[in-house]
């Protein structure tokens, strides 16, 4: 994309326009933030009806899948299985009269299978941190406004605050948890150390991963491709000077 | 000046301590604990501003919970008679009135809605224009007035001093901008119960607070309460202990489930609807000049709305008070309580709100002498090491103010820039603006003995910091670890933060990410520091080589990069790690120490004397104002802060950088809406206070300066800085008037294009 094309879209798109009318302003960071969502997925045209309309074209490729690892957990006591049946063995031993309501689900998270119970009502961001313990995804406003709940579900960043677990089936799962091998970081995470992108770190898994999402579809974005992808995303210590500038560029 | 060069300290290649942490998502925030194992929490807020729970013919409160405790997985209900935080009066709406306990959030949540309350409803006072006319009905928070004396001074002769002027300019300014803190993290705790004991996690800026509200409002002993904090999703002062009572909340829900572990989660509704916010305030100045811009005399009011109850904080005339000489002054600060959401403890203090109404008020007064505003501030601005104009007179520590303002005008090519208000076109069309402003800031100050540090040496010749604080918005442990790593003489990577924010293993360091932080609890670690090293340095006397050399002791031995010396001849050497083999455990202990000239006379006061500790900070805006459309656009914004002594180099331009945002966001972006009638606070969503986003703003165009004027009583010369103080607020609002000649009146929030435009005459 042109730096001329995004400062159009960026006009389009700025709180400052939206602040003439407030009723626009949930569309300021929603656009932003579907329009990239969507240019990682394929060619598509995201119009905001009240202001402009944006179209974004870039093919991501998705990241490679990983090797896939087996875990099954009782929701319950919480004990692993290395398979299925075992875990259905399990339930049938110590729960023989147990009624099961809700859903199983096959979620795929970092790599690692996990069929497991959910409620219908769960969101997947409850899940993830509840029920698996995958705290680094975080839960801030809780109804997608602040971007801090944000994985990548097949390689689209995406507030799992307003996703609910039972439609999270057979998708591939990202958390922050995932993204390095171990405690060897990958080159963003590497480059948030460094360059102090960091602050009180309550929105940085979100940001890392829409970052690390944007950097896949766009290796070298500017500074405003940044502002875009992270349009979602709020940082009330107001580090995002640092945050921008670290994502800027590629890595 | 350029400051001599230390071996940690100011380095930027020294990273944040918990940095990795972070990028893993392994900072562990207070909920992020207990999988599958743990109850859920959630509050009931009133849905009145005023009143109270009404009493039936028994003296019974009117709280239904019968619906609620029939919700499938419910386990318990709480209100104002088991939690000693809450009351019967309600003077705010959204106050918490009930709570629910249940086997998942979103069923406590949804169970709250069924608790029924009924009240006996009073008078809302919203409008704090209204709470402080004469015959107002009372907001509840006072006994008989809706207003109280918060501060005055009064010095010289301010008769005389306005008949010696010149010229006089009297203004009035409306209410500054208000606006809720917004942390991202809710407010959350997860605690249970073995036995008699307590344990409460808790994103908490305060720990040893929290801990004592917990000892104190359930009279439990001091040993029976076990608190914790680690990362800390903002502060800003919305967790420091002045409003928040999750602590006391989960503690009690947990005893009503017999001591099972609870998650207790405000929801964001409860948390911006109940939690501080910023005062607003608003401004009465006369100011009496000569004709050549000399300050004669200035008479300032300040009313600042605290929301349900007057609190620590109101606006602060500090600024003006101190940063220029003012022979004859009166400043009146008056607190107005109306029954809207506490104010308290907020980035940048006390100032700003104040600055907004003086900073106006001298751009004013400098267009009605025909002067250059930063002229008129020059002309009047008080010398560093001069002390201050009232009682007691003391000196500062160190007082950078001039320099800072240096550094936005020099930064800023101003003097090539600035115009006469609305007479400069840009070739788009909009008019061009700049001002600076600046001011020697309440932050900064020294907090003495009520903060301590612990270090302790390793078998392996690194030390370890036990802090008695959390982990907030800066990287505070980081700065005690430079602060330690430079007295121990140890490289940075050889000191590591051990546990922090546990109030069983540290010392109280008080509010983290608070303004003083760094001079304050680092004061403590310099002699927690120097207690190990002097440890450490006898240990060593009995080694080789100095076990061989006569007659020397610790103060012939120097340390660094992680090795001790002989001063007289360095090559007498043993490293830290060869030191503690053998030695017996090492661990030193420390408190801070008061405002005191420490380490040089500052204007012929000598060293011991009490002195005042405090930052400074001067920005310039740089604007482009669409006449036609009323949007602001920043071209440009510069700012620069006093450190004293910049510790952690990264951290603290980070710091910077978010303390510059902040006030662009202050002037452009914020809004903290109640409706009038019910005093109900609609901006109880992110999007509806008005938070910018990473689209609104050109964070490139933001530079930041720290400007060291050595303190003499900080440890190494530094002064607190965690959240700085900035002054951008108020040289956007002077920016915009240079532009258009127009004074945009807030209006309790935000210049949005609206009042732009409104202030322009077009809407």
């Amino acid at each position: 994309m042109s730096e001329e094309k995004n400062k159009e879209e960026l006009k389009g798109v700025s709180r400052r326009e939206f602040l003439k009318d407030a009723g626009l302003v949930v569309g300021g960071a929603t656009v932003g933030s579907l329009a990239f969502m969507s240019s990682c997925k394929t060619t598509t045209t995201v119009t905001n009806a009240s202001t402009s309309t944006v179209t974004k074209s870039t093919t991501v490729t998705s990241p490679p899948v990983t090797t896939t690892l087996s875990k099954f957990i009782d929701p319950i006591d919480g004990t692993e299985w290395p398979t299925l049946d075992a875990l259905k063995a399990h339930f049938a031993a110590v729960r023989p009269l147990a009624q099961l309501s809700g859903t199983f689900v096959d979620l795929k998270v970092n790599g690692a299978d996990y069929y497991m119970q959910v409620d219908d009502m769960d969101t997947l961001a409850f899940v993830l941190r509840d029920k698996l313990g995958f705290f680094g995804t975080k839960i801030g406003c809780d109804n997608g406004q602040c971007g801090v709940c944000t994985v990548l579900v097949d390689g689209v960043p995406t507030f799992s605050c307003l996703i609910l677990a039972i439609e999270m089936s057979g998708k591939k799962i990202t958390t922050i948890e995932g993204l390095a091998d171990g405690t060897n970081l990958t080159p963003l995470q590497q480059k948030f150390v460094n360059t102090d992108a960091i602050q009180c770190g309550f929105c940085t898994p979100g940001v890392l991963l829409a970052g690390t999402a944007l950097l896949a579809s766009n290796p070298k974005p500017t500074a405003d491709d940044v502002r875009l992808a992270l349009s979602g995303h709020l940082c009330m210590c107001q580090n995002m000077k640092m945050v921008v500038a670290a994502i800027a560029g590629g890595i | 000046m350029a400051l001599p060069i230390l071996n940690v300290i100011g380095q930027a290649s020294n990273l944040d301590q918990h940095g990795k942490r972070v990028v893993l998502g392994k900072l562990d925030f207070a909920g992020d604990r207990l999988a599958r194992q743990k109850l859920y929490g959630a509050v009931k807020g009133s849905s009145i501003a005023h009143g109270n729970i009404k009493l039936d013919a028994n003296k019974k409160p009117m709280i239904d919970v019968t619906a609620a405790l029939a919700e499938p997985g419910v386990k318990a209900v709480v209100t104002y008679l088991d939690v000693p935080t809450w009351s019967q009066s309600i003077t705010s709406w959204g106050q918490q009135v009930a709570g629910v306990v249940a086997d998942n959030w979103y069923t406590a949540v949804r169970a709250t809605s069924l608790i029924t309350v009924t009240y006996d409803v009073s008078t809302v006072v919203s409008d704090p224009d209204a709470a402080i006319q004469a015959g107002s009905p009372l907001s509840g928070g006072l006994p008989s007035s809706n207003t109280s004396t918060f501060s005055t001074v009064t010095r010289g002769d301010i008769a005389a001093g306005f008949q010696k002027a010149d010229v006089t300019l009297s203004t009035t300014q409306p209410w500054s901008t208000t606006y809720q803190h917004n942390a991202l993290e809710q407010h959350q705790a997860v605690g249970w119960w073995v036995g008699d004991d307590v344990y409460v996690w808790m994103a908490s800026q305060a720990p040893h607070s929290h801990k004592t509200a917990i000892v104190n409002n359930l009279a439990l002993d001091s040993d029976k309460v076990h608190f914790f904090t680690h990362g800390c999703g903002g502060g800003f002062g919305d967790r420091a202990g002045v409003n928040e009572d999750e602590n006391v909340v989960v503690a009690v829900m947990s005893q009503k489930v017999n001591g099972a572990p609870v998650h207790l989660i405000e929801t964001k509704q409860n948390h911006m609807t109940m939690n501080t916010r910023q005062f607003e305030t608003r401004t009465s100045i006369k100011l009496g000049a000569m004709n050549d811009g000399t300050l004669v005399a200035c008479d300032a009011q300040a009313w600042s709305n605290l929301g349900r109850k007057v609190g620590y904080f109101a606006a602060d005339w500090f600024g003006l008070k101190n940063t220029y000489t003012i022979p004859n002054l009166n400043a009146l600060v008056t607190a107005v309580v109306t029954n809207q959401p506490p104010r308290g403890a907020w980035r940048c203090v006390g100032d700003p709100p104040a600055a907004f109404g003086y900073d106006i008020a001298l751009d004013k007064l400098a267009t009605k002498l025909n002067m250059d505003p930063y002229k008129l501030r020059m002309k009047n601005l008080r010398a560093g090491d001069a002390p201050a104009q009232d009682t007691p007179f003391r000196v500062w520590g160190g007082n950078g103010i001039g320099l800072c303002f240096d550094a936005v005008h020099s930064a800023s090519s101003y003097d090539s820039k600035w115009h006469a208000p609305a007479t400069k076109t840009l070739a788009d069309g909009t008019m061009h603006g700049i001002a600076i402003t600046g001011h020697l800031d309440g932050h900064g100050g020294i907090s003495g003995a009520s903060r301590g540090g612990i270090v302790t040496m390793t078998p392996a010749g690194q030390a370890f910091i036990n802090m008695g604080g959390g982990r907030a918005t800066s990287g505070a442990p980081t700065a005690m670890v430079h602060i330690v790593a430079e007295m121990l003489g140890l490289k940075y990577n050889d000191v590591r933060c051990g546990d922090w924010g546990a109030t069983d293993t540290t010392l109280d360091a008080s509010v983290q990410a608070g303004s003083t932080f760094t001079v304050s609890a680092g004061s403590a670690f310099f002699n927690a520091a120097m207690d190990a090293r002097n440890q450490l340095f006898t240990a060593v006397l009995a080694k080789a080589p100095f076990s061989t050399i006569t007659g020397i002791t610790i103060n012939d031995l120097s340390a660094s990069n992680s090795s001790i010396y002989l001063t007289s001849d360095p090559s007498k050497t043993i490293t830290h790690k060869a030191a503690m083999s053998g030695t017996p455990p090492i661990c030193g202990r420390g408190v801070g120490w008061g405002a005191v000239l420490k380490s040089k006379a500052v204007g012929g006061v000598p060293i011991g004397s009490a002195c005042n500790v405090n930052g400074a900070c001067a920005s310039c805006a740089e604007v482009a104002v669409d006449t036609e459309t009323g949007v602001v656009t920043i071209l440009g914004h510069w700012n620069s802060v006093d450190t004293g002594r910049t510790i952690y180099k990264d951290g603290t331009l980070r710091e910077l950088n978010a303390g510059s945002e902040l006030q662009v966001s202050q002037a452009l972006f914020f809004g903290d809406i109640y409706d009038p009638t019910t005093g109900a606070c609609i901006s109880s969503q992110y999007t509806e206070s008005m938070l910018p986003t990473y689209m609104d703003i050109k964070t490139e165009l933001n530079t930041v300066k720290d400007v060291e004027s050595d303190d003499s009583a900080g440890p190494y010369g530094c002064h607190g800085i965690a959240e700085p103080c900035s002054s951008n607020y108020s040289s956007i609002i002077c920016a915009i008037y240079n532009a258009t000649g127009v004074w945009v009146d807030p209006e309790k929030g935000a210049c949005t294009p609206n009042k732009v435009l409104k202030a322009l005459g077009k809407a």
